[in-house]
């Protein structure tokens, strides 16, 4: 019986191996008994024949007592034993004839015997006969003449024959009983024992391989049971974990309902101040909007102002063109004034009121000379102040570009922020909308959350029955681990 | 000109730091500077040639007379005056005018500053507490110039006609 034999392989085979031994016990048992039986059969057969050939030896003998009786009498009721015997002799001989059919030697010697029978029984009647009829003497003379002892002694030898032969035979076969009934006994003792041996080796050995084999499998379960006993543990660890997480995110969608709720108000505020805001930029939008057309009025009134004062530019020149004529003048008249003077002096006394009309005359020259410097002057000045205003004007035109143009960006500023206030309002009524979906949802999220919990908290009864059960196996498992351990003990004592 | 009471009169213009009188009855005529033609080897302070109403006359830089380097001020009136026989152009930097100024009142140089004056101051005077150089015109050029100078007719084809 190998290892790799299942328990119920190993044990079909012990029981099988028994059986065949039982199977071939019982049927030599059986051969043997059926041969014992014919043996019995055969030695009463043997006790039949030999019954019968005394039977027939005694019907013979009787029809010869009969004879002698009524031959020695001459009285009929002699002549009774003669009829029973004659009347056994045929009957005896038939069942000879009937009893040595399987045996051709006797047999043979049956079919030897009926003509000598025959003669002998007419032999009797020749001589019952003789006596009836002639009487005594012929009757004595046909014993004494007549062959009948002869006959009978072949008879009686035939018989002995058979006799011994059956004799013979009945030995031989009570010897082959005897043997056959000592030969069963043997079988049946020695067999016996031997089915009990190899019955009791196979026990032990499968007891022996069965014991292992479940101490095996029953330490896999015990630590199989340790280890569910274990993991039950962890579970019912990360069930009561699981329970007080639910509970704790239970707490925090909660607290999220609450603050979605908060942000949809807040929201719900941000759309109210977005509207607002929307109609404030669109106002300040429509005030710059007439700011823009007062400062194009102001740009236009300032190139205006450039344009003439650009013009008393030019006329301040065309004034100091005039004055350098007038100072030219004024300077040849100095020098000419002069020239006067001297030649005034050259005329000696004559010429001296000239040179004093001269001399008036250049003073005057210088005079004017001034009057054009001090005009020169302030017409410089009148140009410097123009140039001043006009640069004054231009920086102011410029001031007023950039004023138009920061008034335009600012004009888009509020175009823009009306449309990223609409766009704030919008997305301020989705978030609106989203953070009431979100509340929604967050309420369902708390329910499942809820359900959860309480499964967490059904699972940890699970597992706590499951770790029940599994310290229960483990125990099991433990006694029988300890019975195995008890049961292999006693067999190794 | 010497009048009794011992006044004359003086043309007064101005050349660097210095007021110069010039006798009045030495110059002919005062009018602005004129196209003035570089004359070489000629002495520092002759600026060159200037036609006058048709005649060639030196003109004589009146500050480069009265010193060399310095401030300069721009030579804004030309001085026509005699100097003997000839007559020379004197480049000024202003007339200032016409003064009858005492001849008692201007002394000669002393010795130890006529050194140290320029050869061309005559005298010196004070006029409005200002220092005043009476020039004598004869002595700002020497003859030797006026020799060297080209005659007027080739100068005529040199230079352009004079503005009046």
């Amino acid at each position: 019986m190998g290892k790799s034999w299942t328990v119920g392989q190993q044990i079909a085979a012990g029981f099988l191996l028994p059986l065949l031994i039982l199977i071939t016990l019982g049927t030599f048992s059986y051969r043997s008994t059926q041969r014992l039986l014919a043996t019995t059969e055969a030695v009463t057969h043997a006790h039949e024949e030999l019954t019968g050939l005394s039977g027939f030896l005694s019907a013979l003998d009787e029809t010869e007592t009969g004879k002698r009786g009524f031959v020695i009498t001459g009285r009929e009721d002699f002549l009774q034993p003669y009829y029973t015997g004659k009347k056994g002799v045929g009957t005896e001989l038939r069942q000879l004839e009937e009893l040595f059919r399987d045996d051709a030697d006797q047999n043979e010697r049956v079919k030897h015997l009926r003509p000598l029978v025959e003669e002998r029984l007419r032999e009797i009647d020749e001589t019952i006969d003789a006596r009836k009829s002639l009487g005594f003497d012929a009757a004595l003379k046909l014993v004494l003449e007549g062959n009948g002892p002869k006959v009978m002694e072949q008879i009686r030898r035939i018989v002995a024959e058979m006799k011994t032969h059956e004799q013979k035979l009945l030995t031989e076969r009570s010897t082959e009983a005897k043997q056959a009934a000592a030969w069963l006994s043997q079988i049946l003792i020695f067999g016996t024992l031997a089915a009990v041996l190899i019955v009791a080796g196979v026990a032990v050995f499968v007891t022996r391989g069965l014991g292992a084999r479940i101490g095996a499998a029953v330490q896999h379960i015990r630590s199989a049971a340790a280890e569910l006993e274990a993991a039950a543990t962890q579970q019912v660890r990360g069930a009561k974990g699981q329970v007080s997480a639910a509970t704790e995110v239970s707490t925090t969608v909660r607290e999220l309902v609450t603050t979605s709720r908060q942000i949809s108000e807040s929201a719900q505020r941000v759309t109210q101040v977005a509207s607002e805001t929307a109609l404030a930029a669109k106002g300040g939008n429509q005030t710059v909007e007439g700011a823009q057309g007062a400062i194009d009025t102001v740009r236009r009134q300032v190139d205006q102002i450039v344009t003439h004062m650009l013009d008393l530019g030019r006329k301040s020149q065309e004034i100091g063109g005039i004055l350098d004529i007038v100072s030219e003048l004024s300077e040849q008249t100095n020098i000419l004034a002069i020239n006067a003077t001297i030649e005034a002096v050259g005329a000696g006394e004559s010429g001296r009121r000239f040179g004093v009309v001269a001399g008036e005359i250049r003073k005057l020259a210088d005079r004017v000379g001034g009057s054009a410097k001090e005009i020169r002057r302030l017409i410089e000045e009148i140009r410097a102040a123009a140039n001043t205003t006009v640069m004054a004007t231009e920086d102011g035109a410029k001031a007023v570009e950039a004023g138009t143009r920061r008034f335009g960006e600012v004009a888009q500023s509020f175009r823009r922020i009306v449309e990223y206030v609409g766009s704030t309002a919008e997305a301020s009524r989705e978030i609106e909308l989203s953070t009431k979906q979100q509340t929604s949802a967050m309420e369902q999220v708390a329910s499942a959350i809820a359900d959860v919990a309480q499964t967490a908290r059904e699972s940890e009864t699970g597992s706590s029955q499951t770790l029940n059960t599994a310290s229960q196996l483990s125990g099991l498992s433990g006694d029988l681990v300890r019975l195995i351990r008890q049961r292999q003990e006693e067999q190794a004592a | 000109m010497e009048n009794p009471t011992g006044r004359r009169s003086f043309l007064l213009v101005r050349a660097r730091s210095w007021i110069c009188a010039l006798p009045a009855s030495s110059v002919i005529e005062t009018m602005r500077p004129l196209a003035i033609d570089p004359l070489a080897h000629a002495p520092r302070f002759v600026a060159g040639l200037s036609v006058v109403r048709g005649e060639i006359v030196p003109v004589v830089s009146l500050s480069a007379v009265l010193g060399e380097g310095g401030e300069r001020a721009e030579a804004r009136r030309l001085v026509l005056v005699r100097a003997g026989e000839r007559r020379m152009a004197l480049l000024v930097e202003d007339v200032v005018g016409i003064e009858e100024l005492d001849e008692a009142r201007l002394d000669t140089l002393p010795p130890l500053l006529g050194e140290a004056l320029p050869a061309e101051v005559e005298r010196l005077g004070v006029l409005d507490g200002r220092a005043l150089a009476v020039l004598d015109a004869a002595r700002l050029l020497p003859e030797a110039v006026f020799a060297s100078l080209p005659s007027a007719d080739s100068l005529a084809t040199a230079l352009p006609p004079p503005p009046r």
